[in-house]
Order: structure tokens, then C-alpha cells, then sequence
């Protein structure tokens, strides 16, 4: 389904970046998970990878509005994040799909989509196309009249997909999109991410380097809080060069993707100069 | 599409068990539909200790869907107000409740209407403010489960409402004329003692009660649905509904209740002897008009001094007094309208027998305060006058429960019966007749020895 795009849409924005953050610090309760970041993102698939507690889903619930910065500068769409109307303009703009994707199990997919629609102030009239455009392009029409209790994870994953892009956002922000997506899904999912960069800053928070390899059009590596790394997806896969160990020492093989031994030598490396 | 949101929650929220709190009156009420849609709306009132509670439960559980779901950080990043959103799920808890309730009603009224049953317009009016009550417990329900977000929130705010609701029973002293219930606790919408089938609240009892309510619901969504400081402004329509609605209670509580006038309206057969009974009884007109004949026809038969016409007698509980004074060429039948589509649940010769108790008389309003044995006594004596007029043994006496749960023990009726017998005929007669002029005028004395004799 084609949508029309409307004079703003394809007006020039006048801001440089989606995402700019300066010195960003964000906690985690008590723990400073995200300390001390500079980022300037815009329109793209950026894939941010890291290990456990890296700080990747704080640093996305922050870009979501979710968490404040403890310090530091966040701006986003060319607006300082602070609280009242423009944190409600910015919100209007912004997708956000959780980690901990909720979801009111009563509900039929398309009511969902509908309602998360009505909550980010759509226009009433555009509502109804919106919803429909969102569903088909997660791949969930023939589910649209079911319930949200009656889908499988990876389906649900998908809904809330839908419901992230529905207001064709200006930054999309996935916390772990592809869990419980089977490889076709995945596939498919990839080439919506693909679809989206054009006028989009998608930032897709995973541990799978392979999506990231696949579908971004930069990578981010995340560690204690820092960006360790950033560059495109080839220049991960060129990091690899002959690592035969990972970070963590275990032996890395010839079966393991490049992308995936380029994630681990960096990793390695950055942790050996952390600890010189 | 704010049409379109409301409806996803009507259907997807709590509101679908809003709408099916008030659904055990359909049990509660099955029974008594025969005593018109008044009865039905006073017994709505009286479940509302059951209901409040459920309705409490019901908005304390949909208070936590956003922590149920886990949706609280996907909401948190949505630019529309939360208060918006509160709204909707308030409107949508609040409009099933009624509409829950009103259908209820609507059926079993329109059940009360095709039997012929009374349909009364007063109950239609009390069962609107009860709804007000209900609301406001659904939205009060909201209000805590929203400010208190546990798991445990909605079963003990449904034990707690429930304890709330019959708190007031069992502390309060009993109502007496002695230690009258001041009318402020008419606030409690159940604290309204039991509203009979000719009975309704006054208008300025439902209106204070409308009032309280309102201000209960306003305080409620304002809890349920505003923001951390615009919170502290729900006690202003409490304050000022109270401020309303306490001055226009009656200083008793026992004042609230006032025989309905579209209950006791007069309902006659067109043809002569005429047959009355009220707009309540008017399904048993039909099968009361032979039975009422022949009562009329055997007392023309035995005694003197005869009725000509049968009415039904409606008592006045509130006044003591019966709502039209003795006549004595005017038999009085109280109607026993038990049955579920409002029709007799008698057998015509009993019913024959309840219009020749006590010679073709109403009791006495001093019988009820007799003490046990007295009562017997009096009670006695009108059954033996009925088996004199009618000529039957003490074994006929009708021993239906439910209707003649009051007579006295077959073996002193026997024993007074036999006594009456023993005396000459033209005394029997003179005695049935003398019992009957007492009781007309509820003079002093005991009927039962005036009847039979010293010594019983």
C-alpha cells in the first residue's frame, strides 16, 4: 500500500541530526548504565550491539523518553528533551517498541494498533489507513481481526512493530525486534528495516550481530555505558581479520559469521585496552 | 475516534463485568416480580450491599491493567494527556454499569408490564439514583486501585466494601420509635429500611440521595482520573453534595418512606357487588372477583349486618394505620399477589377463607403489638368466625406457609370451634356478629371470649 506524503513531511527539517547526545548520562536505579555519551545520529538503520548490562536498552528508554538523563545533553529532533509541549511534540514523532513488550491481551491486533494510534495523537481521519498500512507491512493482515492473546511471540513481536511504526515515526526505536521471529520473519523484517531508513532513524538495540550485519546501515558497540565502536556493518566484518579467540577467550571457528567474530575481536580488544 | 476507542474499552476492558454487576437481581428479584416494578427497584437498593462491592472490585481491577499488561512503559512514551486515556476506561466502566443495570431492570420491568403486573414510575426513579451509587462505587474502585496498585487490591477493597456496606446494620441501633434513626444516615444508600409494594422514598429523599451521589461520582472520577495535585480538588463536590444534600433529609430516617399513590390507586370491576383492589393487585382482580362474591354472598347469608362491596386493604407499616378507615359495608381482602406474573398464588377457597377472617374484617393495628399468647387468642377467634360463616371443620383451615404462616395451632381453633358450636345457633350468630362490630371499630377486649365463652 502506497501513502501519500504530505508538504511537511518532505519539507527540510531544521535540525542536523534525529539523535544528538552530548556527555549523556543515564541511570539504571542507582546504577549510571549510560556514562559519558556522544551521539549524532540520522536517518538510517543503526544497529546498537553489546553485551549484557552494556547499557543498550538504557540508553533506548532514554532516547524513548522513558528514563531522563542524570546529566548531559539530550536532544531529539532538533528539541532539547525537557518536560511540557515539546516533550509531546517529540513524542508524537517517536516509534518505540520495548523489551518488555506489553501488550492488553483482550484486544484484537488491529484494536491495538488503533489504540496506540489514538494515544500518539494521530489525526483522526488518517487513523484507520494507518493502522491497516502499519499491519500489512508487519506481515499481520490475516490476523488483524484476532485477539492479542491468540498470537504466537514472534507474532506479537510483530504487533508490536506495528504499533511502533504506525504513526510513521521520525525515530523508530527496537529493543530486540527479532526474538521470536523464525528466519523468514527475520528476513522480512530486515527488509522493512530497509524500507524505513529512507526517511527514518531507526535504532535497533540486539544481541544478534547477524540482523545488525544484515540490515543496518551503521553499528554501534555499546560497553559499560560507552560506545566503544561505530562504523558499517562492513567495517565489523573486516575487524574480524584472522581473531581466533573471542573476548572471553573461547576459541572462535571459521562456521561463526564475520560480523560476529569482527563484534567479538572488538570487544576484546577494547576490554585489554581498558585494562591496560 | 474517540467514539471508536470508547467502544475497544467498553468491549475489552473491566466494563464488561461493570455491566454484569447488577445481573444476580435477575435471581434476587425473580421471586417478587409479581409486586410490580417498584418492589423490584427498592430490592435493587437493598442488593447495592452486594453490588457496591462487586462494582468496587471490578474498577480496583481495571485500575491495574496498565501493571497487568506490562503497557506502563509504552504508554509513558505517548504524547496524548494521560488523563485522556483514564477518562475513556472511566466513561467506559461507568456507561456499562448503567447500561448493565438499566437493561436488567428494562427486562424484568418489561416481564412486571407483559403479566399485567404493576409497572410504577416512582421505582423507575429509585433505581435511577441507585445507578448513581453504582457508578460512583465503580469509579471509587478506580480511584484505589489506581492511588494502591497491588495484586491484593481488588479482592480486599471488594471484602472491605462489603463489610463497609453492612457496617451500618450492625452498628447502628435498631429504628424505634423510642430511638428514632436520625435521616443523615439515609446517605447510605441501603439504610432505607424496606421499601413495601405501595411504598417509595419522598422526592426530597431521592433528590438528597441524587445529590450525595453525584458528588460521589465527581470525587471519584476526579481521583480516578486527574494528576497528583489537581487530586486534593475532589473533596470539593463531596463537601458541597454533602452540604446539599443533609438538609433535605427528613430529621427520622423512618420519614423517607411514603405510600406510593400510583401503587394504591383504586382499580374496580365495572359490574355490581363491586370488587377493588390497588394499581399493585390489579392482575388479581380477575381470579379475586368470584372468590370475593361468594365471601360477600355468605356473610349476607349468616349475619345481619353485611358488606356490599370487597376492597383491598393496603396498611400504612409507617403510620400504623390502614389507608382507608373501616367501613362497615365494605369488605376488606388483602391481596395476596405471590405469585411471580403478579397473579393469585391461592387457592380460591382460601382466598374465600382469608375475606371471612375475623367475620369479613381487617386485624386490628393493635394485634401486632399483642404479646405471643394474646395474638394467638385473637388470632383464634377471627379463624373460628370464618369456619362459622363458612361452615367447615377446623381440618379445612388453610396451612399454605407462606400465606397463612400466622395462624394459630389447629388444636386451640378445634377447641373454640367445638366451644362456639355448643351454643345455641341464635347465639353462635349474634357472637360472629358482635366479633365482627369489634373488630370494625378495633374496640377493646378479647375476642376470643367474647366469642366462645368464658374460661378458653
Amino acid at each position: 500500500m502506497v501513502r501519500r506524503l504530505e508538504a511537511d513531511e518532505i519539507a527540510p527539517t531544521g535540525y542536523a541530526w534525529s539523535v544528538q547526545a552530548e556527555r549523556l548520562q543515564v541511570r539504571a536505579g542507582r546504577r549510571l548504565a549510560v556514562a559519558g555519551l556522544d551521539l549524532a545520529l540520522g536517518n538510517g538503520v543503526h544497529g546498537l550491539l553489546g553485551p549484557n548490562g552494556a547499557g543498550k536498552t538504557t540508553l533506548v528508554r532514554a532516547l524513548a523518553t522513558v528514563l531522563r538523563p542524570a546529566s548531559g545533553s539530550l536532544r531529539l529532533l532538533g528539541e532539547d528533551v525537557v518536560g511540557g509541549s515539546v516533550l509531546r511534540r517529540i513524542r508524537r514523532q517517536i516509534g518505540y517498541l520495548p523489551q518488555e513488550f506489553g501488550y492488553y491481551r483482550r484486544f484484537t491486533v488491529r484494536e491495538f494498533v488503533e489504540y496506540i494510534a489514538w494515544l500518539k495523537q494521530m489525526p483522526p481521519a488518517d487513523v484507520p489507513g494507518a493502522v491497516q498500512r502499519a499491519i500489512d507491512r508487519v506481515g499481520l493482515t490475516d490476523r488483524a481481526e484476532d485477539r492479542m492473546k491468540t498470537l504466537s511471540g514472534g507474532m506479537v513481536r510483530r504487533a508490536g512493530i506495528a504499533q511502533a511504526i504506525v504513526n510513521d515515526p521520525l525515530i523508530l526505536l527496537l529493543d530486540e525486534p527479532t526474538v521470536g521471529l523464525d528466519p523468514d520473519q527475520r528476513l522480512q523484517f530486515r527488509a522493512l528495516l530497509r524500507d524505513l531508513a529512507a526517511d527514518t532513524c531507526v535504532i535497533v538495540a540486539t544481541h544478534l550481530v547477524e540482523d545488525v550485519a544484515a540490515a543496518c546501515t551503521d553499528v554501534m558497540l555499546m560497553d559499560e555505558g560507552r560506545l566503544v565502536f561505530r562504523g558499517r556493518p562492513a567495517d565489523l566484518a573486516a575487524a574480524a581479520g584472522d581473531a581466533t579467540h573471542d573476548g572471553a577467550g573461547d576459541s572462535l571457528t571459521a562456521r561463526d559469521s564475520l560480523a560476529e567474530r569482527g563484534y567479538s575481536e572488538i570487544m576484546r580488544r577494547h576490554r585489554e585496552g581498558a585494562a591496560r | 475516534m474517540i467514539g471508536r476507542i470508547f467502544w475497544i474499552e467498553v468491549r475489552r476492558s473491566a466494563a464488561r463485568w461493570a455491566a454484569l454487576v447488577s445481573l444476580p437481581l435477575m435471581l434476587f428479584a425473580s421471586s417478587d416480580l409479581g409486586r410490580g416494578s417498584g418492589v423490584l427497584a427498592a430490592g435493587h437498593r437493598q442488593a447495592l450491599v452486594l453490588f457496591v462491592p462487586l462494582a468496587l472490585g471490578v474498577g480496583a481491577w481495571q485500575a491495574r491493567r496498565d501493571r497487568r499488561s506490562a503497557m506502563e512503559e509504552l504508554l509513558t512514551t505517548t504524547p496524548r494527556p494521560v488523563w485522556h486515556r483514564r477518562l475513556v476506561t472511566a466513561g467506559a466502566l461507568a456507561s456499562a454499569a448503567i447500561a448493565g443495570a438499566w437493561l436488567v431492570y428494562a427486562l424484568l420491568t418489561g416481564y412486571i408490564g407483559l403479566t399485567g403486573a404493576f409497572v410504577s414510575p416512582s421505582g423507575a426513579r429509585l433505581f435511577g439514583v441507585s445507578m448513581l451509587y453504582l457508578v460512583a462505587a465503580v469509579l471509587t474502585g478506580l480511584a484505589v486501585g489506581r492511588l494502591v496498585p497491588w495484586a491484593l487490591t481488588p479482592p480486599l477493597l471488594t471484602l472491605g466494601g462489603f463489610v463497609l456496606m453492612i457496617l451500618p446494620d450492625a452498628l447502628l441501633p435498631v429504628d424505634s420509635a423510642a430511638n428514632p434513626l436520625p435521616g443523615r444516615w439515609l446517605l447510605i444508600p441501603t439504610e432505607v429500611g424496606g421499601v413495601g409494594r405501595f411504598e417509595t422514598l419522598t422526592a426530597a429523599v431521592l433528590s438528597a440521595q441524587a445529590i450525595w451521589a453525584a458528588g460521589l461520582v465527581t470525587a471519584a472520577l476526579v481521583l480516578a482520573v486527574a494528576s497528583r495535585y489537581v487530586r486534593l480538588a475532589a473533596v470539593l463536590p463531596l463537601a458541597a453534595s454533602v452540604a446539599v444534600a443533609v438538609p433535605l433529609l427528613p430529621a427520622q430516617a423512618r420519614d423517607a418512606v411514603i405510600l406510593d399513590s400510583s401503587a394504591t390507586r383504586r382499580v374496580c370491576t365495572d359490574d355490581a357487588p363491586v370488587v377493588c383492589v390497588t394499581a399493585v393487585s390489579r392482575p388479581a382482580l380477575a381470579e379475586l372477583r368470584e372468590p370475593a362474591r361468594r365471601a360477600l354472598r355468605i356473610l349476607r347469608e349468616r349475619l345481619p349486618q353485611a358488606p356490599a362491596s370487597v376492597s383491598e386493604a393496603v396498611f400504612d407499616a409507617r403510620a400504623g394505620r390502614y389507608l382507608t378507615p373501616d367501613q362497615d359495608n365494605v369488605l376488606y381482602a388483602e391481596v395476596p399477589t405471590l405469585a411471580r406474573n403478579g397473579r393469585v398464588a391461592v387457592p380460591e377457597d382460601d382466598l374465600v377463607f382469608g375475606l371471612l377472617v375475623g367475620a369479613g374484617t381487617r386485624p386490628c393495628p393493635f394485634a401486632s403489638a399483642l404479646p405471643a399468647h394474646e395474638r394467638a387468642r385473637y388470632d383464634t377467634a377471627r379463624v373460628v368466625a370464618a369456619l362459622w360463616l363458612l361452615g367447615e371443620t377446623p381440618q379445612s383451615v388453610p396451612r399454605d406457609p407462606t400465606w397463612w404462616w400466622w395462624l394459630p395451632s389447629e388444636a386451640a381453633v378445634a377447641a373454640a370451634h367445638a366451644r362456639l358450636l355448643a351454643l345455641p345457633v341464635d347465639d353462635q350468630m349474634s357472637r360472629v356478629a358482635e366479633l365482627r362490630e369489634a373488630e370494625l371499630v378495633c374496640g377493646p377486649g378479647d375476642r376470643l371470649e367474647a366469642l366462645v365463652g368464658d374460661g378458653v
